[in-house]
C-alpha cells in the first residue's frame, strides 16, 4: 500500500485516532511508539513477508549496533565499520546480485528487492555514523526501531536524520494531538496528492510512449516527451515527499524538506540544493566531506564531486544510463566548482537556462531503457531525426526540406491536446510559483484553503484508481 | 478561521465532494455514452473496462477469459465477424478456472443471460500459481454482486466517463494498436518477419517472460476441483440455453513448444468437461490459425517499431520486443477472424441477432 491509496489514508486516519488515544493512557509512552511501530510494519507487510523480514532484520541489527555504539561513542570504530559495511553490502546485494548471477550464467534465481531498501539503508547508515562518532546519543530500542521504520518515510524518504527525527518520535510533544499540525498535514498532503495523481500521472503516458519508441521520433515529439518526463519526475517525487511530510506532521513529526522549486535553480549546485535535498545532504555529510570536500584544493574537490555523483548514479539503479547520468552531473558540478574558483559570473537568466537545459537533457539518460535509446532521444532533441509536420501542410513550399517529413504532428505520441497543453503550463508553474515548503510557511487557515484542500483530495481520490506507481519506488 | 475549524470544514467539504462523486459515479455508465467503435476498441488490452461495464452493457455475446482474451481478441473484428456489436467482455487479468463459478453466480444473480458465451481459455487457468490466492480474492471483490458500487468502482466509472467525455478520442488513442492505421502500418512489417528462425528465438530464450514460463510449465499441475469449476459454466449454459464456444487462446509457437505433450493431453482431458455443453471446444496449435512468433512481437504496437532489428545478427530481444503468450493486434485479428468464422458457421442464435456493422 502506498500513500496515494485511499484505503491506506482511511487506515492512517483511524490509526491517528487510536495513536493519540493510546498516548494519553498511563503507559502511553510505551504503548504509542509500539503501536506506531506495528502500524508501520502493517503498512509495509503487503509488499511481501520476505521483504518485511529483510527490512525488519536490518533495522533490528542496526538497533543492536546503535545500542553498542552508543554505549561508548567514538571508541568503537571497528564495530562502526562493520555495521556500515554490512548495510552497504546489503544494499549492493539488493541492487546487483541479480545482475551478477545473470552475468555468471546462473538462471532460475529471482531476488525480490525489498521496496525502499535504498532509502532505509541510507537512513540507517547515517544513524550509525552519527551515533558511532558521538554526534548523537543513542535512544532506546523502540524509539530507534520506530525511527528507522517510520511508515511515511519508509519507502521513498525523505532521508531523515536520527538526531532530528528520532527525538521527536521519542518525545512527549509528538504524542499530543494538535489541530495546527493536523491542518498543516491536511494542506501539505493534499498538495502532494494533487501533484502525484493529477499532474504526474497525467503526464506519464506522454513520457512512456515517447521513451518506448525505438524509432520514428522527431524533434517536436522528442521535446514533448522529454519535457513531460522532466515534469513528471518532479511532480511525482516531490508529490510523494509532500505526502510523506504531511502524514508525518499529523503525528507531530517534522520531516526534512526534500524539494525547493528545483527548476528555478540558476546553477547546478543550486539545483542540488533544491532537488532531493536529503539525498544531497546525505552525500555531502557522509561521502563528500570525508573525501576531503572543498578543504584540500580544487582538484581534490572536483574528484570528490565526481565520486559523489558516480555513487548517486549507481544508487539509483543498475545500468549504464544511471552511471552516465550521475557522472554527467558530477562533471558539471566539477566544472561549476572551477568556474566559481576563477570568480567568473554569468547573468541569472542565462544560468537558469543552461542549468535547466542540462538537467532536462540529463534526465534522458535517467529515463531511457538503454544507452542507444538515450542517444537516439538526444539526437531527436537536437533535430537529428528530422521534423514531422501535419500532412495537410505538405503543399507549403516554404516548409519543404531534407529533414522535414509530413507524417503528422507529434508522431508516436497519442496524447490528447489537453495533456500536451499542460506541459508549458506546468513549466511556468515550476518556474513561477512557490514551492510546497514556501506555501506551507505562508499557510493561514481560511475558506479558500479549505475548498482547495478538499478539492485536491477529492480529485486525488478520483484519479487514484489507476496511474503508475511512484517513480522512486524502483530505487 | 482557527486550525480546528479549517480541519473540520475541509473534512466536511471533502465528504460532500466524495458523496457527490459517489452519486455521480453510481449514475455514470461509460458504455452507454460511447460509440460502438470506441466501446469495442476499449475492450482490447484493457483489464478494467470490460469487467467494469459488462453488467451494464448486457450484450448478447459475452466473452469470459483472462489477459489472453483481452489481448488475443480484436473485438471490432469479432463484431464484424459475428455480425453484431452487442458484445461485452469479462476478461480479467490473471483469471483462473476457479473464478468461473464467481462469474456464473454473478450472471445468475443479475439475471443476465447472454445468448452466446465465448470462453477464452488458456492452459494456465487450470494450474496453481504463486499469486493465485490474491488474484482470486481480487476477482471475488470485483465480481461480488452489489446493490451499490463501492467508492472505488464509482470513482472508476466517473473517471472513465469524464475522460471519454472530455476527449472522446482518448479512448481510441490510449492504445496505439486500436487504430486501423496502426494495424495497417504494423501488419506489413510483421508479415515480412516470417519466419523469425530458430536461432533468433534461441537468443530470446533468456527473456524474463520465457524464463518465468519455463518455471510455470516445470511446476504445472492441474489444481483439484477444476473439472467442477468448468462444470459450473456448463450448468449455466444448460439452464439458460446459451451457446457456449470454448477457444484456447494460442500462445507463441516458441512457448507452445515448451509444454510437454502429456501436460497438454491432461489439459485437453480436463477441458473435455465442456464438450457436452459447448457448441465447440478448440485447442489448436498457433500454426493452425496462421500464427507465428512474429504475432507476439511488439505487443504494444509501438509506433515506428524497428522490426528490421530482428534480422540483425546478434540481436537479443528484450521483454519489450517479445511477449511469449500475448498476441499483438495483427495476431489478434488473424485469430479473431478465424474464431468468428467458426462461431458463425455453428451458431443458430447469431442470425437472429441484430446486425449493425461497427
Amino acid at each position: 500500500m502506498t500513500l496515494k491509496s485511499p484505503v491506506l489514508l482511511l487506515y492512517v486516519l483511524l490509526f491517528a485516532g487510536a495513536y493519540f488515544w493510546l498516548a494519553r493512557r498511563r503507559n502511553g509512552a510505551v504503548l504509542a511508539p509500539a503501536a506506531m511501530l506495528l502500524f508501520s510494519l502493517g503498512v509495509y507487510a503487503p509488499w511481501g513477508i520476505g521483504s518485511l523480514c529483510v527490512v525488519l532484520a536490518q533495522a533490528g541489527a542496526n538497533c543492536f549496533f546503535v545500542q553498542r555504539l552508543g554505549a561508548c561513542p567514538g571508541r568503537r570504530k571497528t564495530l562502526l565499520a562493520l555495521a556500515v559495511g554490512a548495510n552497504i553490502l546489503l544494499l549492493c546485494w539488493s541492487k546487483y546480485a541479480q545482475v551478477a548471477l545473470e552475468l555468471a550464467g546462473i538462471t532460475g534465481w529471482r531476488f525480490a528487492v525489498p521496496p525502499g531498501l535504498s532509502f532505509l539503508t541510507f537512513v540507517q547508515v547515517a544513524m550509525l555514523v552519527d551515533v558511532g562518532l558521538g554526534r548523537q546519543a543513542a535512544l532506546g530500542w523502540i524509539e530507534t526501531l520506530q525511527f528507522q521504520l517510520f511508515f511515511p518515510a519508509m519507502l521513498s524518504g525523505p532521508i531523515a536524520r536520527y538526531g532530528a527525527v528520532a527525538p521527536q518520535l521519542a518525545g512527549h510533544q509528538g504524542r499530543r494531538f494538535s489541530w495546527e499540525n493536523a491542518s498543516a498535514a491536511l494542506y501539505l498532503f493534499s498538495l502532494g496528492l494533487f501533484k502525484k495523481v493529477v499532474l504526474a500521472d497525467t503526464l506519464a503516458p506522454v513520457a512512456n510512449q515517447g521513451y518506448a519508441l525505438t524509432s520514428g521520433l522527431d524533434f517536436f515529439s522528442a521535446w514533448a516527451c522529454t519535457l513531460a518526463y522532466t515534469l513528471q519526475i518532479y511532480f511525482d517525487f516531490s508529490g510523494y515527499s509532500d505526502m510523506a511530510i504531511g502524514v508525518a506532521r499529523l503525528f507531530g513529526v517534522i520531516l526534512p524538506d526534500n524539494f525547493l522549486s528545483p527548476y528555478k535553480a540558476r546553477n547546478i549546485q543550486d539545483f542540488w540544493r533544491r532537488w532531493h535535498i536529503t539525498l544531497g545532504l546525505f552525500m555531502r555529510d557522509y561521502v563528500y566531506i570525508p573525501l576531503g570536500g572543498g578543504r584540500r584544493g580544487l582538484l581534490r574537490k572536483c574528484l570528490a564531486l565526481s565520486c559523489v555523483f558516480f555513487l548517486v548514479g549507481a544508487w539509483h539503479g543498475v545500468g549504464w544510463t544511471f552511471i552516465v547520468w550521475g557522472c554527467l552531473h558530477g562533471l558539471v558540478m566539477a566544472g561549476h566548482a572551477c568556474w566559481r574558483n576563477r570568480g567568473l559570473r554569468m547573468p541569472g537568466w542565462l544560468g537558469w537556462g543552461l542549468t535547466f537545459a542540462f538537467v532536462h537533457a540529463a534526465w534522458v539518460f535517467f529515463r531511457a531503457a538503454d544507452m542507444p535509446g538515450a542517444l537516439r532521444m538526444l539526437s531527436a532533441l537536437a533535430g537529428g531525426e528530422g521534423f514531422s509536420l501535419p500532412t495537410g501542410w505538405a503543399h507549403v513550399a516554404a516548409l519543404q526540406g531534407p529533414m522535414v517529413r509530413f507524417a503528422g504532428a507529434l508522431p508516436g505520441l497519442n496524447a490528447p491536446w489537453t495533456t500536451l497543453a499542460l506541459i508549458p503550463v506546468l513549466l511556468a508553474v515550476c518556474v513561477g510559483l512557490r514551492s510546497s515548503v514556501e506555501l506551507l510557511q505562508s499557510f493561514r487557515p481560511g475558506w479558500t484553503g479549505a475548498v482547495a484542500t478538499a478539492g485536491a483530495v477529492a480529485l486525488g481520490l478520483l484519479y487514484s484508481g489507476g496511474g503508475p506507481q511512484f517513480l522512486y519506488f524502483q530505487f | 478561521m482557527t486550525h480546528k475549524q479549517f480541519c473540520l470544514r475541509t473534512l466536511v467539504l471533502l465528504g460532500l465532494a466524495v458523496g457527490l462523486m459517489y452519486l455521480a459515479g453510481m449514475l455514470a455508465s461509460p458504455n452507454l455514452r460511447l460509440s460502438d467503435e470506441e466501446y469495442l476498441a476499449n475492450l482490447r488490452e484493457n483489464s478494467e473496462f470490460g469487467p467494469a461495464t459488462f453488467l451494464q452493457k448486457r450484450a448478447r455475446v459475452l466473452v469470459i477469459g483472462d489477459s489472453h482474451s483481452y489481448s488475443g481478441f480484436d473485438y471490432a473484428e469479432l463484431a464484424r465477424g459475428l455480425g453484431t456489436t452487442s458484445i461485452s467482455s469479462c476478461a480479467m487479468g490473471g483469471f483462473y478456472a476457479d473464478s468461473l463459478p464467481m462469474v456464473v453466480r454473478l450472471l445468475r444473480a443479475q439475471e443476465y443471460h447472454p445468448a452466446v458465451i465465448i470462453y477464452g481459455f488458456s492452459q494456465r487457468q487450470l494450474f496453481d500459481g504463486k499469486n493465485k490466492k490474491a488474484q482470486l480474492a481480487q476477482h471475488e471483490r470485483a465480481l461480488a454482486p452489489k446493490l451499490f458500487p463501492g467508492l472505488r468502482e464509482a470513482a472508476r466509472n466517473l473517471w472513465t466517463v469524464i475522460l471519454l467525455q472530455l476527449d472522446r478520442k482518448r479512448a481510441m488513442l490510449s492504445w496505439p494498436g486500436r487504430d486501423d492505421a496502426t494495424f495497417a502500418a504494423n501488419s506489413g512489417p510483421i508479415a515480412a518477419l516470417r519466419p523469425l528462425g530458430a536461432g533468433r528465438m534461441a537468443a530470446a530464450a533468456k527473456l524474463p517472460g520465457l524464463a518465468t514460463w519455463d518455471e510455470v510449465i516445470a511446476s504445472a499441475k492441474i489444481s483439484e476441483g477444476q473439472r467442477g469449476n468448468l462444470a459450473e459454466l456448463c450448468a449455466l449454459v444448460r439452464e439458460t440455453g446459451a451457446e457456449l464456444y470454448v477457444f484456447c487462446l494460442p500462445e507463441s509457437p516458441e512457448l507452445e513448444s515448451r509444454y510437454p505433450e502429456a501436460l497438454r493431453q491432461e489439459v485437453l482431458e480436463t477441458l473435455s468437461v465442456l464438450s457436452g455443453c459447448a457448441m465447440r471446444v478448440e485447442m489448436e496449435r498457433p500454426e493452425a490459425y496462421g500464427l507465428g512468433d512474429e504475432h507476439f512481437v511488439n505487443r504494444a504496437m509501438a509506433f515506428g517499431y524497428d522490426y528490421a532489428k530482428w534480422r540483425a545478427p546478434g540481436f537479443k530481444p528484450t521483454g519489450h520486443d517479445f511477449d511469449p503468450d500475448h498476441m499483438n493486434l495483427v495476431g489478434a485479428r488473424v485469430f479473431t477472424r478465424s474464431v468468428a468464422a467458426s462461431i458463425r458457421a455453428s451458431s443458430k442464435v447469431l442470425p437472429m441477432l441484430q446486425r449493425p456493422q461497427p
